[in-house]
C-alpha cells in the first residue's frame, strides 16, 4: 500500500496532537497532583506513536514510546513528577514538532536518539535496571471530559489553496470594477442588470472565501503560555500569562504575521517589564508576574492587548538617552504615551541596558510597528510607572480586499482605507469645516490637525486649502484632517501585499491596481500626522 | 449493497487510513467517531454492519464503548484496533463483546482479513 499520500495528513494530525500535549504539560506543571493532564498527554503521545509506527517513521515512534513509558512510571508513582521529568517532556514535544517534517520526508529526526536515551536514563532511576521496557498500559478514558474538540464537521484544506481562492476572488472584484466602468460608458438596461447581478454574486463569493480563511485566535495564543514559561525560566523570573477573548476569529494570514511581533512584546514584557520576584515582593506586588493577553472585536478591527503588571517604561531614562542620541530636544521633560512609542519605534534609538539571554540590546520595537503597519494596523502604548505597560495592536479583520476612498493629489491617485474616513467635506469659511486665515482647521468647532496631502507628497501645493475636499479621519482615540485635490469615489480594491522597502515613506502601506489597470499607492494617512 | 462500517479512532490520521483501506475493498464507511461517546451515539443512529474501535480515546474509552454498544445490540460486530502490547486490554475488550482485533501498526491485508472473517 502506498503510504506517501498520507504524509501530509500525518504531519497535520501530528501537530494537533502536539498542541494538545503542550496544553496538558502546562496544566500538569502548574498542578502536579492532577491526573487528567497526564492522561491527556499520554493519549496525545499514544496517538502520535500509532500513526508514526503505521507510517514507518521509526524515530518518532521510538521517542513517543519512551516518553509514554516515562509517563507510565510516573503514573505508577515510581517517579515523582519533578522538574526534570516535565522538562524532558517539553523537550520531547519540541523535538517531535521539529521532527514531523523531516520524518515525513524519510529523514532522521534531529536530536531524537540522544533525547530518547536521556528519557530512558531518567526512567531507569525508577524502574529496575536492565529490565526490558514494558509496554505502557493505556489510560482509562476521562470520565465525561469537557468536549475537548467539539464534534464539528470540518475538513482540512491546505492554506495555500485558500490563498489561491482569495486571490481569484480578488481578481474578480477588480474585473467587476472594470466592467462597471465600461457599463457606465454604454448605458444599456440589460447590461446594467447583468452587471448588477454579477456584482452581488461576486460580493457573496468574496465574503464566503474570507470566512473560510478565518481561524480561531487560539491558534495564535495557544503557543504563548509556553513561550512565557520558557522566558521566565531563562531569566529566573516567574510569570503567568492569562489569555482572554479566545472565541475571536481572524484571517489566517494576519494571524501568522502576528506571531513574531507578539513574541517580541512578550519577551520585552518578561525581560524588561516584570521586576524580579524579590523586588516585586518588596514593592507589595505578588511574587509572580502577571501578563494578560486579550483579543476583542471592534467592528472591522481586532484589538489585541498585552498587559504586564511590571515596572512600566522608565520615561526619564528614555528621555535622557534620546537626548544623548540627539533624537529629542534638550528641553523635553515629559513624553505622552504616543510620543514615547514613536521614540521607542525609531530604528536608530537604542536603550542601553544589560544584554540578557533573551533580549538583545534595544531589540526592534521598530520591527513590531513596521509589521503591524504593513498589515494595515497600528500599535499604541499605555505605560504607568510602577504599575505596568499595555501594548495594543489594532489589526483589520482581514487584509486582502479593502474598501478605499480614491483621491487625487498633486496629479497622482491615492487609495485611503475607508474605515479610517469618518466624513468627507469641503473646507470653507462657513461650513462645519472651518479654515482660519492662519491655516488652522476646525471641524464642528473643534481644532483638528490638518495635513495637505498634495504638499506632503509633492513638496509643494499650488492651491490654497480653502474650497478643497477635506477628509476627516479617525483612528483609535486620535483624529486628523487631510486636504486633497479631488475625491474620486469609493472602490473595493485588491491589496497587493508587499514588504514595503523601508526607504518608502511610512505613509505608504501598500499598492493596488485600479479599475483602469493603473497602479496606485494605498496610504496610511495616520503616519502623516 | 455494500456493507457499512463505522470507524472510531481519536486520531484523524488513523480514521482516514482505515476508512481508505475499507472503502477500497468495497465497504461503505458510513460514519466516523473520535470519542467513545460519539461511537455509541453513531452506532445507535447508523446501525452499521461493522465497527472498528480504537482502545485509547478521550471521553469514554473504546472498551467502555464496546460494553455500551453490546448492551444495546448484542449482535454488533466490533473489531478492536489496539497498539502493540495492549494484550490485556484486548482480552478485556473481547470479554466486553468485541469480536476480533488487529494490532497497530496496521497491515491493510490483516485488517481486511479480519473484517471479512467477521462479516463472512
Amino acid at each position: 500500500m502506498d503510504l506517501s499520500r498520507y504524509t501530509a495528513l500525518f504531519v497535520a494530525d501530528g501537530r494537533d496532537h502536539l498542541k494538545r500535549a503542550t496544553a496538558h504539560l502546562l496544566e500538569w506543571e502548574e498542578y502536579p497532583d492532577r491526573t487528567a493532564p497526564v492522561d491527556g498527554l499520554f493519549r496525545a503521545l499514544h496517538s502520535l506513536k500509532s500513526s508514526a509506527a503505521t507510517m514507518g517513521f521509526g524515530d518518532i515512534a521510538e521517542l513517543t514510546h519512551r516518553a509514554e513509558h516515562l509517563l507510565e512510571v510516573v503514573r505508577r508513582r515510581e517517579l515523582s513528577p519533578s522538574k526534570a521529568v516535565v522538562g524532558l517532556l517539553f523537550e520531547t514535544v519540541d523535538v517531535l514538532d521539529r521532527g514531523l517534517e523531516p520524518a515525513s520526508r524519510g529523514e532522521a529526526v534531529p536530536d531524537a536518539r540522544p533525547l530518547a536515551e536521556a528519557i530512558e536514563r531518567l526512567t531507569s532511576t525508577a524502574a529496575p535496571a536492565g529490565a526490558p521496557v514494558p509496554e505502557p498500559t493505556p489510560v482509562p478514558a476521562e470520565p465525561k471530559a469537557a468536549p475537548e474538540r467539539a464534534a464539528m464537521r470540518a475538513v482540512r484544506v491546505d492554506p495555500a489553496r485558500l490563498d489561491e481562492l482569495l486571490q481569484l476572488a480578488g481578481e474578480l472584484v477588480v474585473a467587476r470594477n472594470r466592467l462597471t466602468t465600461v457599463v457606465a460608458r454604454r448605458p444599456d438596461p440589460d447590461l446594467e442588470a447583468v452587471a448588477g447581478q454579477l456584482d452581488s454574486l461576486i460580493r457573496s463569493l468574496h465574503g464566503g472565501v474570507l470566512r473560510a480563511r478565518l481561524a480561531p485566535i487560539t491558534e495564535l495564543f495557544g503557543r504563548f503560555p509556553r513561550v512565557v514559561r520558557d522566558l521566565g525560566a531563562a531569566l529566573g523570573k516567574t510569570a503567568r500569562l492569562e489569555l482572554r477573548g479566545e472565541g475571536i476569529e481572524l484571517d489566517r494570514t494576519v494571524l501568522e504575521e502576528l506571531v513574531d511581533p507578539l513574541i517580541h512584546l512578550l519577551r520585552n514584557a518578561v525581560d524588561h517589564g516584570l521586576e524580579p520576584s524579590e523586588e516585586r515582593v518588596a514593592l507589595g506586588k505578588a511574587a509572580e508576574g502577571r501578563l494578560v493577553l486579550t483579543a476583542e472585536r471592534r467592528r472591522d478591527w481586532i484589538a489585541i492587548r498585552l498587559f504586564d503588571d511590571g515596572r512600566g517604561v522608565d520615561r526619564e531614562t528614555v528621555i535622557r538617552q534620546a537626548q544623548e542620541q540627539g533624537l529629542l530636544d534638550a528641553g523635553t521633560r515629559e513624553l505622552a504615551d504616543d510620543e514615547l512609542l514613536a521614540l521607542l519605534a525609531r530604528p536608530a534609538f537604542t536603550i542601553k541596558r544589560e544584554v540578557t539571554a533573551v533580549s538583545g540590546r534595544g531589540v526592534g520595537m521598530d520591527a513590531v510597528v513596521h509589521k503591524v503597519r504593513s498589515l494595515g494596523g497600528r500599535v499604541s502604548l499605555e505605560s504607568t510607572r510602577g504599575q505596568g505597560t499595555t501594548f495594543e495592536l489594532m489589526v483589520p479583520l482581514t487584509t486582502a480586499i479593502q474598501r478605499v476612498l480614491l483621491v487625487e493629489a498633486g496629479g497622482d491617485r491615492y487609495a485611503i482605507p475607508s474605515r479610517l474616513v469618518r466624513e468627507a467635506t469641503v473646507a470653507g469659511r462657513r461650513s462645519d469645516a472651518m479654515l482660519t486665515p492662519d491655516g488652522r482647521f476646525t471641524f464642528r468647532g473643534r481644532p483638528v490637525p490638518l495635513v495637505d496631502l498634495t504638499l506632503a507628497t509633492t513638496g509643494s501645493s499650488a492651491t490654497t486649502t480653502r474650497r478643497r475636499p477635506v477628509l476627516f479621519l479617525e483612528w483609535g482615540a486620535r483624529d486628523g484632517a487631510l486636504a486633497v485635490d479631488t475625491l474620486l469615489g469609493q472602490h473595493d480594491v485588491l491589496l497587493e501585499r508587499f514588504e514595503a522597502p523601508r526607504t518608502l515613506p511610512a505613509w505608504v502601506s501598500g499598492a493596488t491596481i485600479l479599475a483602469d489597470g493603473m497602479p496606485a499607492f494605498v496610504l496610511d494617512p495616520t503616519a502623516l500626522f | 449493497m455494500a456493507q457499512t462500517v463505522l470507524v472510531c479512532d481519536d486520531a484523524m490520521f488513523m480514521r482516514t487510513m482505515i476508512a481508505d483501506i475499507l472503502s477500497q475493498a468495497g465497504f461503505e464507511v458510513v460514519g466516523e467517531a473520535e470519542t467513545g461517546d460519539q461511537a455509541v451515539a453513531k452506532y445507535r443512529e447508523l446501525k452499521p454492519d461493522l465497527v472498528t474501535m480504537d482502545i485509547v480515546m478521550p471521553s469514554m474509552g473504546g472498551i467502555e464503548a464496546v460494553r455500551a454498544i453490546c448492551k444495546e445490540s448484542p449482535e454488533a460486530k466490533i473489531l478492536m484496533c489496539s497498539a502493540m502490547g495492549q494484550q490485556a486490554l484486548v482480552v478485556e475488550a473481547i470479554q466486553a463483546g468485541a469480536k476480533d482485533f488487529v494490532v497497530k501498526p496496521f497491515q491493510p491485508s490483516r485488517v481486511l482479513e479480519a473484517v471479512q472473517r467477521l462479516l463472512g
